[in-house]
């Protein structure tokens, strides 16, 4: 069993988090993309509001996770780009063992559908 | 105007950190708002069906809010808390006050010949003004180029890592100093009185220039972090169409 366990009272910023995460690993990306990036790969199962994405980016960067530095394209307006660090892949490895245990667990109580 | 002010200055009024934070998180939510928007009217809606489900969907709840402010209110470092704190007039003037007395008594105390009493220690410490002069000047020149305030912020240390350096060259010039002397009037006792006036006295004038040369060198921090502070402020009112 992992070390690393979910926090079943926050189980809502995990998953951000993991999603986040997940999605930096394929490369840097600024704030908006992440969110339309998240909502297209999860077939709109994840629909990210920034209003959620700020505190939970903030939160990963101040914890050292990803590195955020403003992007300023010739000619363009300045944004913010985040990218993965290596405490990051960790912690993303941390929290995907940690989801495969808790979601295998989740199943063994309520059962596989069968439809 | 941005198409998002009104939206810009409803999040910023209700984002209660320091306007050079808030301003940060302004552009941040700006550059967003603008890209979200682009998106949308890609996908063929129109600009006031885009601006409004951007806006929607950059919409930051209470909580949100105070969660944001509880993360910056945390990172912020104590360096950064005394630049931001310190903005009144008067403090501004007590802290030029402070500096004007501390080179006035350095002024009135030395003599014409001013590396009488130093020791050899002096050099590395006079070494480590010139480069604080020269990053100085050069970090002014680059304000003025309009340079991405984030390299800016990110030079705000080497400021503080030279003070530092001037301070532990000076207190450890002192013991080493001290401690030659000691050996020296070991092995001569008769001369013991002189040397060791001699080397309090070139102990404590090197020490003083060294506590100088670290005061220039927060002086200069706490220029160049107003500064920054400043042009990340222009930056975001630039975003949200105040300017």
């Amino acid at each position: 069993m992992s070390e690393f366990q979910l926090e079943t009272q926050n189980l809502a910023r995990s998953c951000h988090e993991a999603l986040i995460l997940a999605t930096l690993a394929d490369g840097p990306r600024h704030g908006y993309q992440l969110a339309l990036e998240i909502e297209e790969r999860s077939g709109g199962t994840f629909r990210f509001n920034h209003g959620t994405l700020y505190p939970i980016l903030h939160k990963l960067e101040s914890g050292g996770f990803i590195d955020g530095s403003w992007d300023e394209p010739a000619g363009k307006r300045k944004r913010r780009q985040y990218e993965l660090t290596d405490g990051g892949r960790e912690h993303l490895a941390r929290l995907s063992d940690a989801w495969t245990v808790f979601i295998d667990a989740f199943f063994s109580v309520i059962g596989r559908s069968e439809s | 105007m941005s198409r998002f002010n009104v939206f810009l200055h409803r999040t910023g009024e209700r984002l209660a950190l320091p306007k050079a934070t808030r301003s940060l998180i302004l552009v941040e939510i700006a550059s967003d708002l603008e890209e979200l928007f682009n998106h949308y009217v890609q996908q063929g809606l129109s600009e006031e069906e885009a601006a409004a489900r951007a806006e929607e969907k950059v919409d930051m709840s209470d909580e949100a809010l105070a969660e944001l402010v509880r993360i910056h209110s945390d990172a912020r470092s104590w360096t950064d808390r005394i630049a931001r704190r310190v903005q009144p007039l008067w403090e501004r003037l007590a802290l030029a006050l402070i500096v004007l007395f501390f080179v006035a008594s350095a002024a009135l105390e030395s003599d014409a010949r001013p590396f009488t009493y130093l020791t050899g220690f002096i050099w590395p410490i006079l070494a480590i003004f010139l480069v604080l002069l020269f990053f100085f000047i050069v970090q002014m020149a680059r304000f003025s180029d309009h340079e991405s305030p984030r390299r800016l912020h990110d030079s705000l240390a080497t400021p503080l890592f030279l003070g530092t350096a001037s301070l532990v060259v000076g207190f450890a010039g002192t013991g080493i100093e001290l401690y030659r002397t000691f050996k020296r009037m070991a092995f001569s006792p008769e001369h013991a009185a002189p040397m060791f006036s001699r080397a309090v006295l070139g102990c404590t004038a090197t020490l003083a220039v060294a506590l100088l040369v670290a005061l220039a060198a927060g002086v200069a921090w706490f220029v160049l972090a107003g500064r920054v502070a400043k042009i990340e402020d222009q930056a975001a009112q630039v975003y949200m169409g105040v300017k």
